[in-house]
This record gives C-alpha cells, sequence and structure tokens, in this order.
C-alpha cells in the first residue's frame, strides 16, 4: 500500500510541477512579449532608451534560458538564445533585421508555452 | 561523451528504480500491461541518453507517470475483479477432455502447433492424455492430464479429471467456476453455513466437480 501511495504522490507531484512550469510560461511569454513590443517602439524612433530595454529583453531572456534548459529540448531554446546575442548589435548597426529577430524571440518564447499545454494539435 | 556516460549511468539508476517500483509481478511473466510499460519504458530511456540536447527530465517524467500509473491499476485491478479482467483479459480453455477447442484457438489466434509446441515443453506429447488446457492471461500454456495419465506417487487416484477451481477469489463469489464445476450457489451457500462463513470472510476457496472443496480464510488487517 505504501507503494501505491509513494506513485499517487509521485504522479501529483509531477502533475503539480507541470501546471507551475506552464503558468509560469504564460507569465513570461506576457512579460517578454511587453518588452518586445516596447523595444520595437523605442527602436522606430531611435530613442536612447532602447538599448536598455534591449539590454532588460537579453538579460531576462538568459535568465529564463539556464531554467528552461531543465525542461525544454535544446532546439528549441538555441533559436531564440542566437536571436536574443544579435538584436543589440543590430540595433546598434541601425540593421531592419532587428525587427525580424524580436518576432523571432516572440515567435519561440510562444511556441515553448504553447508545446506546455496540453492540447491535440502540436506545436 | 562524458554526458551520455552520465545519463546512461542516472537513466539506469531511475529505470532499476522504476522497475523496482512495479514489484516483483514484473521479474516473472508479464501481463498485457506490464509488457506495454516494459517496452515503453526501454524507448523512453534511450531518447535522452542519445540525443544530448533532450533534458533529462523529458525521459524521467514519462519513465515514472508509466510506471506509477502501472502500480495503481495493479492495485486497483486487486480490489476489482471486473476491472482485473478487462486489463488483463481471463484464462480460456483450448483443450477440454483431450478435445481441443478450435473456435477458441482461432479466437485467440493460436495454432495447432503452438499449443502442441507449449504441450511438448511440459512433457506431453499426446492432446488425448490432457484433461485441461488453459491458455493463461500471460499468454503461457497450464495443462492438466487425466488422472489416469497423471504420475503416481503412492497417493490414492483422484476420483475426479476435473482440476479444482476458483469459486471464491478475495469474497468475490466466481458464478462461471461453479456453473463449470456443475455446482450451485445453494450448494456453496450450505458450505458456507456449514463453515460459519461468509463469501467475504474467504480470501480463497476451491472446489472440484465431486463437491470436495478446500477454504483458505482472509487474515486480519491485510
Amino acid at each position: 500500500m505504501k507503494r501505491v501511495w509513494l506513485c499517487c504522490g509521485i504522479l501529483v507531484a509531477i502533475f503539480l510541477f507541470g501546471i507551475g512550469w506552464s503558468a509560469y510560461l504564460k507569465s513570461f511569454s506576457s512579460e517578454i512579449n511587453e518588452l518586445i513590443d516596447k523595444a520595437q517602439q523605442l527602436a522606430e524612433t531611435r530613442d536612447p532608451k532602447t538599448e536598455e530595454v534591449i539590454e532588460e529583453l537579453s538579460g531576462y531572456w538568459s535568465d529564463m534560458a539556464s531554467l528552461a534548459a531543465y525542461f525544454e529540448s535544446a532546439q528549441s531554446l538555441s533559436g531564440i538564445g542566437d536571436a536574443a546575442a544579435k538584436i543589440a548589435y543590430l540595433y546598434e548597426k541601425d540593421n531592419d533585421e532587428f525587427f525580424s529577430e524580436c518576432e523571432v524571440i516572440r515567435g519561440g518564447v510562444d511556441r515553448i508555452y504553447r508545446s506546455n499545454v496540453p492540447l491535440l494539435p502540436n506545436r | 561523451m562524458l554526458i551520455v556516460f552520465l545519463r546512461a549511468a542516472l537513466l539506469y539508476v531511475v529505470v532499476v528504480f522504476a522497475i523496482r517500483l512495479m514489484g516483483k509481478r514484473q521479474l516473472g511473466e508479464l501481463q498485457p500491461s506490464e509488457f506495454v510499460i516494459t517496452i515503453l519504458i526501454s524507448n523512453i530511456a534511450t531518447l535522452p541518453i542519445e540525443d544530448p540536447g533532450t533534458p533529462m527530465l523529458l525521459g524521467i517524467v514519462p519513465i515514472l507517470t508509466l510506471v506509477c500509473l502501472d502500480v495503481i491499476m495493479s492495485a486497483a485491478t486487486l480490489r476489482s475483479r471486473k476491472l482485473r479482467r478487462i486489463v488483463s483479459g481471463s484464462p480460456k480453455i483450448i483443450i477440454s477432455n483431450g478435445e481441443i477447442d478450435q473456435k477458441q484457438l482461432k479466437e485467440l489466434r493460436y495454432t495447432a502447433d503452438d499449443v502442441l509446441e507449449a504441450l511438448r515443453s511440459q512433457g506431453i506429447f499426446d492432446v488425448s492424455e490432457v484433461q485441461y488446457a488453459v491458455i493463461e492471461t500471460t499468454g503461457a500454456v497450464s495443462a492438466y492430464l487425466k488422472s489416469s495419465k497423471q504420475p503416481r506417487n503412492g497417493e490414492s487416484v483422484r476420483p475426479t479429471d476435473d482440476p479444482p477451481q476458483v469459486v471464491i477469489d478475495d469474497g468475490d463469489v466466481v458464478k462461471r467456476s461453479l456453473g463449470f464445476l456443475g455446482l450451485t450457489e445453494a450448494w456453496l451457500s450450505d458450505i458456507l453455513n456449514g463453515e460459519k462463513k461468509t463469501p467475504h470472510d474467504v480470501f480463497l476457496m476451491t472446489a472440484r466437480s465431486d463437491g470436495s472443496y478446500k477454504i483458505i480464510e482472509k487474515e486480519k488487517g491485510v
């Protein structure tokens, strides 16, 4: 009987952890979207605060990436990491690809979140 | 290289823990659900080993989930005979009084060769010597020889060819067995009244068609 309770405990722990991780991804996704919107708006007018926001965005992703590496495949994280590493340089060079790389980050984070929501369609 | 080595070692520990969690039942003949779990575990465990880009937790979580579900399902089937029959199936008689039940064999997708091979592995070379042969839920074939063909060891020969059947299984009356033996529920209730017991007091009761029986009482606190 102890074995059954242990198994119930493990299942409940996995289930709760899964829910917690999905909720965390949802809030992370909306926060990073806000930062991307802000960075894109400021970048259009070449606002001096843009670099600050980009730095915040990169740092925010970097913290998340080290945590997500425990649960998400390296493939899904590497695309976002590459884009996050490029945006500061692209902005500095006034390259229009800055905006598309921002969208890569947005899309990648959204895909990670959606892949954790238990629905029948794949991500 | 080191990462693959460490991952393999860690997953080895997880799989050994998982198999231990499933219990000793797993180490013998496999039930259908256990067979599925074993195949799935062996497949899932290889994913994080083969691909270092896959997090270890993506291997560990499904293994633990499958094993835990299996343990919970085993506990549930222990309590419900109906669920046990759904999950594991029920034994099927394929030879009765020396005659092969061809319809049953067809349903089970067993060939005559499969049956003869299973009998030969038990030292039986003539189907007509078999009183009953049963395909167990694990797929193994159990055979019971006719009394005239059973080895003599000094004990008297049983007056009946029928093997004993389970008539009470952990408190539940198995009506099918009573019907098979040609006995009635009234007979069972007379026996239990005589023994001053109810079916719930009985862990296992077996009976033969001649009315002989054996009762194992439930242990208290189990």
